[in-house]
């Protein structure tokens, strides 16, 4: 299933369809929640893994922001993605479980449930056991960021979620995500040239000029 | 060997078709049948090719600055979890309150109601009849005087038409009396007239008699 994405353009032609959506499951009508789950489920669900730091938290995670949004349905008017209302009625939530996942340590699980999941790399298993080190390297460099900072990285580099989508998660102007993403992937690429040198933070972060810390 | 209707309809049997030969035919009922089943199964996506195409389509969507230069792998989620927010519209549905549920509650409730309707309901038929009184008090007098002024009015009514019954019948009779004499005398004219002629018409052939001797 492809994750719906939000451009600046389509963000209006989009809305109009969440809403709808979200009315008609807010009126009880089973096919319309069983499509916003389709649609959005799994974008949830990943995303709850980075927060809850394992599958089991995830779940229950998963399970509670779907509650509150089908309880605040009608609440809901169209104006942000629904993906990222939903995230934003349960922020305090995924916070909690983040808080708690950074002290438990439990955040590297994550990665390594990830890591499963990556697409063979085909012939070359040198390729793969880089990325795997890349992907660990970005993930405990999240773990030491603070939070604002790891935050829109989680959600626009490594969920995929557009500019707008996390502007209205976070609650904040697009401007603002664009600055505080900038700096986020400089304190980011900081991070993982310390684990992996200049050369590893290069290949993982190619578009950066990154400078040793 | 099929007939040509049977290989006629199988040809352009589409799965939902209602053509008559379908059940005038139970081969090709059968052959029908088949095909609608068929036509509703859909195999799953493997979930190795659903993570591929899903990393295909996020690569399209990396941008520049990125942290990673490969897409990091959305996970599946669990059936488990798809089945617990499926039943989250059911399950979050509000209960009817424990009043209603309880048959204790509703006794309390029946003979709550009970005493505090109890007095209201057992002078009811009193002041029923007080008011079935009342209403006859205020209501006979008026009934009686439309009853006493309606027979008046009805009596002149007799009179009046009675009057005009025997002024059109008196001058009915006087017309047909007036017709009957004018018949009468208008008969004896008449009679004399050809009475009158008859006796000129004797008198002229009198003359000739004895000549004829």
């Amino acid at each position: 299933m492809s994750a719906p994405s939000l451009s600046p353009s389509s963000q209006s032609s989009q809305s109009s369809p969440d809403l709808w959506l979200a009315r008609r499951a807010a009126g009880g009508r089973a096919d319309a929640w069983d499509e916003l789950l389709a649609l959005y489920g799994e974008r949830v669900y990943n995303l709850a893994l980075h927060f809850a730091g394992s599958a089991a938290d995830a779940e229950d995670l998963t399970q509670e922001i779907f509650l509150r949004l089908y309880q605040n349905l009608r609440l809901y008017r169209g104006d942000v993605p629904l993906a990222a209302w939903a995230l934003r009625l349960s922020r305090n939530l995924c916070i909690d479980y983040y808080r708690r996942a950074r002290r438990e340590r439990r955040a590297l699980n994550v990665s390594e449930e990830v890591l499963a999941g990556l697409p063979a790399g085909g012939d070359d298993p040198q390729a793969e056991a880089q990325r795997r080190q890349q992907l660990r390297a970005v993930y405990r460099g999240l773990e030491e960021m603070p939070e604002d900072l790891a935050e829109v990285v989680l959600l626009r580099d490594l969920q995929g979620w557009s500019l707008e989508e996390t502007a209205a998660c976070l609650e904040v102007p697009v401007g603002t995500v664009k600055s505080r993403l900038h700096r986020a992937r400089l304190d980011l690429a900081g991070r993982v040239t310390a684990k992996l040198g200049p050369r590893g933070a290069a290949v993982a972060i190619p578009e950066l000029e990154v400078e040793p810390c | 060997m099929l007939s040509w209707a049977c290989r006629r309809f199988r040809a352009r049997f589409n799965p939902g078709d209602t053509h008559p030969h379908r059940r005038a035919c139970a081969e090709c009922d059968a052959f029908a049948t088949a095909l609608e089943q068929g036509a509703r199964v859909r195999l799953p996506l493997p979930v190795s090719l659903r993570s591929n195409l899903q990393s295909i389509q996020s690569l399209g969507a990396r941008e520049p600055g990125a942290i990673l230069p490969f897409p990091v792998p959305r996970l599946p989620m669990p059936e488990s979890l798809v089945a617990r927010l499926r039943s989250i519209p059911t399950a979050s549905r509000p209960a009817p309150p424990e009043w209603v549920r309880s048959p204790r509650y509703a006794l309390a409730a029946s003979a709550l109601l009970a005493l505090l309707l109890g007095p209201l309901m057992a002078g009811a038929a009193d002041r029923g009849q007080r008011a079935l009184n009342a209403v006859r008090v205020e209501v006979s007098p008026l009934l009686d005087h439309a009853g006493t002024g309606s027979r008046k009015e009805l009596e002149k009514l007799r009179l009046a038409t009675a009057a005009t019954y025997d002024t059109a019948r008196e001058s009915v009779a006087d017309s047909l009396h007036r017709f009957d004499a004018g018949l009468s005398g208008l008969s004896i004219r008449l009679s004399n007239v050809l009475s009158e002629d008859l006796n000129q018409s004797d008198a002229r052939h009198e003359p000739d008699r004895p000549s004829d001797k």
